[in-house]
């Protein structure tokens, strides 16, 4: 008999950079210990865990307010390419690097759905 | 009609103190 716990519809992964091959499977949400508010269109961010801070401009607030757990990577590009004046690989390049750093300093977590 | 698209600057993030 095995000891397994049962299977779950979703899977968090730990800090590993995103997957690009999986972008449309793969939602973003804030690690529980991030409180985040956006003012004038910036968007602070504290970490309680490590007592550090951050500061997001107006493109990685707007990033940040997808990332709800709800919105797969390549919904929030979708997002980008609708609303911004931009190439979308160099909008999809900009927005791995972002949530890879996100996921690095612990202020993001992945959920493979 | 055209829609008119923001601009686009690279997203930042910033760690602080």
């Amino acid at each position: 008999m095995s000891d397994s716990l049962p299977a779950t519809p979703h899977s968090i992964i730990s800090d590993h950079p995103v997957d690009r091959t999986m972008l449309d499977r793969t939602v973003l949400q804030p690690s529980l210990d991030v409180q985040g508010t956006t003012m004038g269109g910036e968007t602070v961010l504290l970490d309680l865990s490590t007592g550090r801070y951050y500061t997001l401009n107006q493109l990685g607030s707007v990033i940040w307010e997808h990332c709800t757990g709800h919105s797969t990577i390549s919904d929030i590009h979708a997002v980008l390419c609708d609303r911004f004046d931009v190439a979308p690989e160099r909008a999809l390049d900009d927005l791995v690097a972002l949530v890879n750093h996100l996921i690095q300093e612990g202020l993001l977590q992945q959920e493979r759905r | 009609m055209e829609q008119k698209k923001e601009q686009y600057v690279q997203p930042v993030v910033v760690k602080h103190e």
